[in-house]
């Protein structure tokens, strides 16, 4: 099994290290490997360390941290042999988290999970605009497949509204998240959490699963996708196409980033497709999953929350 | 002490200004600009003397407008801030350098191997055959040496000071003759101004009484063999602290 791995990335100041920190104490039932550039930033409860060596250290909720020095695919080769759930790699505010992305892509035992990018609600927008730095933020935040924006109270309600405008008009689809979200939602191991804490998970997201089975055309499906609410932050299953009917497809959609590749045969199984959604409860209502389904004509069934393996 | 502002010459990740790179790629920084600044004025209010890797016009920019500050901040004279390696540049950075009292130590091999290929790709030909502009440099008053950040380049620095004085890339084509330096000129860039931009001019740099006696011996007056031969100077041998290291 791959572990997933999740890039934060962001400007300097965007609020990255506060994310580690607060994660790496929060986390209680899904065991996170935390590569930093800096160990000196991180800043947890003593008590929480169990151990401590130049490169890594260890915390008594099984959470691992190491220091990327220079290498991060030796940071990786480290963790692939420790007991973890979840990858996290902070970037370093110059990064291009695609480029560490790719780290994700190809690095044995390893997948991509998602990219975060943290959005300094306070600055970004004049940020953009910098002359040094202004080109290199907006290709951070197109990279992103989640936008984490931070420090929401120092900005008024319509400066939050603003900011909401400006993103749209930045990105095709912003897909906006909180700090929780990342270890709930943008990877597959946010399935340790669901079955830890049901009710909790159920609380903030809901999830469906439809089912088709006339097949379904690959463009519409894709154009489907990129004008799908924005709310809706992960979705994952095969799909029974007609340009393709003896292939199954597997689809994974992450906040606003899709892949649909080829997967196997149908062989005997009757095709059909069978995609599961996520979305954030209070952000989008039935209504609008079931006009969802009817694009794709597709049912709604009892929604299941485990994706399929 | 060296700090770094934006990223490689070789894999064209210098910080470049309009137009940017012509096949629409951007730069990478190596420090968010604020740490640059933020490293920067800890080390000049300690009196460092400061080099910064630029290899971009918009990191030479950058770099500019923190020396500019710090100089507003605490004025300093004789401090040796230098823009190390010096890609890409323009005439009125040039002009900024000598106003702020800084120096240049440039990789102009860089010249010699890369500009025929930066002509076309990535950069175009203007702002690649001006790369390195050693001569705007020397015309503005600009102390200027040339370094080889071996294995960058050769560490031959008679080559370098041919390359400097001639501007002739690996193609055979002489790249922006306005660029060039005199025969003179170039052999400063590897004596004088070198120990200049070392801060050991008192010691070393040229042949005086109270000086190391610490130079190298040719076949033949650089001034008679023309800037064309510059690197074709046979080294004879060196003496270094006085003593004398005959080749062969």
């Amino acid at each position: 099994m791959s572990i997933p791995i999740t890039v934060i990335g962001g400007y300097l100041g965007a609020g990255k290290t506060t994310l580690i920190n607060h994660l790496l104490q929060q986390c209680s039932d899904l065991r996170l490997g935390v590569l930093v550039n800096d160990f000196g930033e991180i800043n947890i409860d003593a008590r929480l360390i169990q151990h401590h060596d130049g490169q890594t250290l260890a915390l008594t909720n099984g959470c691992v941290c190491c220091a990327i020095a220079d290498d991060l695919g030796a940071a990786l080769d480290t963790l692939s042999t420790a007991d973890i759930d979840q990858v996290l790699i902070e970037t370093s505010g110059v990064a291009h988290p695609a480029k560490v992305a790719n780290y994700g892509r190809t690095w044995p035992g390893f997948e991509l999970g998602s990219i975060v990018v943290l959005v300094d609600a306070l600055t970004i927008r004049t940020r953009s605009r910098d002359k040094y730095v202004g080109k290199l933020v907006l290709q951070q935040l197109e990279a992103a497949d989640f936008v984490l924006p931070t420090k929401l109270d120092l900005i008024t309600e319509g400066e939050r509204a603003d900011l909401q405008h400006w993103l749209h008009q930045h990105l095709p689809k912003p897909c906006l998240i909180e700090a929780q979200d990342i270890l709930y939602a943008v990877s597959d191991s946010h399935q340790r959490r669901v079955d830890a804490d049901p009710e909790r998970h159920a609380a903030r997201f809901c999830t469906c699963t439809l089912q088709a089975s006339q097949p379904l055309d690959l463009t519409a499906l894709q154009q489907a996708f990129a004008s799908w609410p924005s709310a809706i932050i992960r979705a994952k299953g095969f799909i029974y196409t007609h340009q393709d009917p003896e292939v199954r497809y597997l689809l994974q959609g992450v906040g606003n980033r899709l892949s649909l590749e080829r997967d196997q045969p149908w062989g005997r199984c009757p095709p059909k497709t069978d995609l599961v959604l996520i979305w954030r409860r209070d952000m989008l209502d039935q209504a609008e999953i079931d006009a969802l389904a009817d694009l794709l004509r597709a049912e709604r069934v009892p929604s299941i929350t485990k994706f399929i393996q | 002490m060296k700090l770094f502002a934006d990223g490689a010459f070789f894999s064209q990740l210098a910080q470049v200004g309009e137009p940017g790179y012509i096949d629409g790629h951007i730069g990478e920084w190596l420090t968010t600009p604020e740490a640059l600044e933020a490293s920067a004025r800890v080390y000049w209010n300690a009196g460092f003397k400061i080099h910064v890797h630029c290899t971009g016009d918009l990191g030479v920019e950058l770099t500019l407008d923190i020396l500019e500050k710090l100089q507003w901040e605490r004025p300093r004279f004789r401090h040796g801030f230098t823009f190390e390696h010096f890609g890409f540049c323009t005439p009125e950075q040039v002009q900024r350098i000598a106003a702020l009292g800084a120096h240049v130590s440039a990789n102009v091999y860089y010249l010699h191997e890369l500009s025929h290929i930066y002509a076309e790709q990535g950069i175009g030909f203007e702002r690649a055959s001006q790369m390195a502009r050693l001569g705007t440099c020397v015309r503005e008053g600009v102390r200027t040496t040339v370094h080889s950040d071996f294995t960058m380049a050769p560490a031959l620095p008679l080559n370098s000071a041919w390359v400097a004085a001639n501007r002739i890339n690996c193609e055979g084509q002489v790249m922006c003759a306005e660029e060039r330096l005199s025969i003179e000129q170039a052999l400063r860039t590897i004596t004088t101004d070198a120990a200049h931009v070392l801060g050991l001019e008192h010691d070393i740099g040229s042949i005086r009484a109270g000086k190391k006696a610490d130079f190298t011996i040719l076949d033949d007056s650089p001034f008679n063999a023309g800037a064309e031969h510059l690197n074709q100077l046979n080294v004879l041998g060196t003496v270094f602290e006085g003593r004398v290291f005959m080749v062969g």
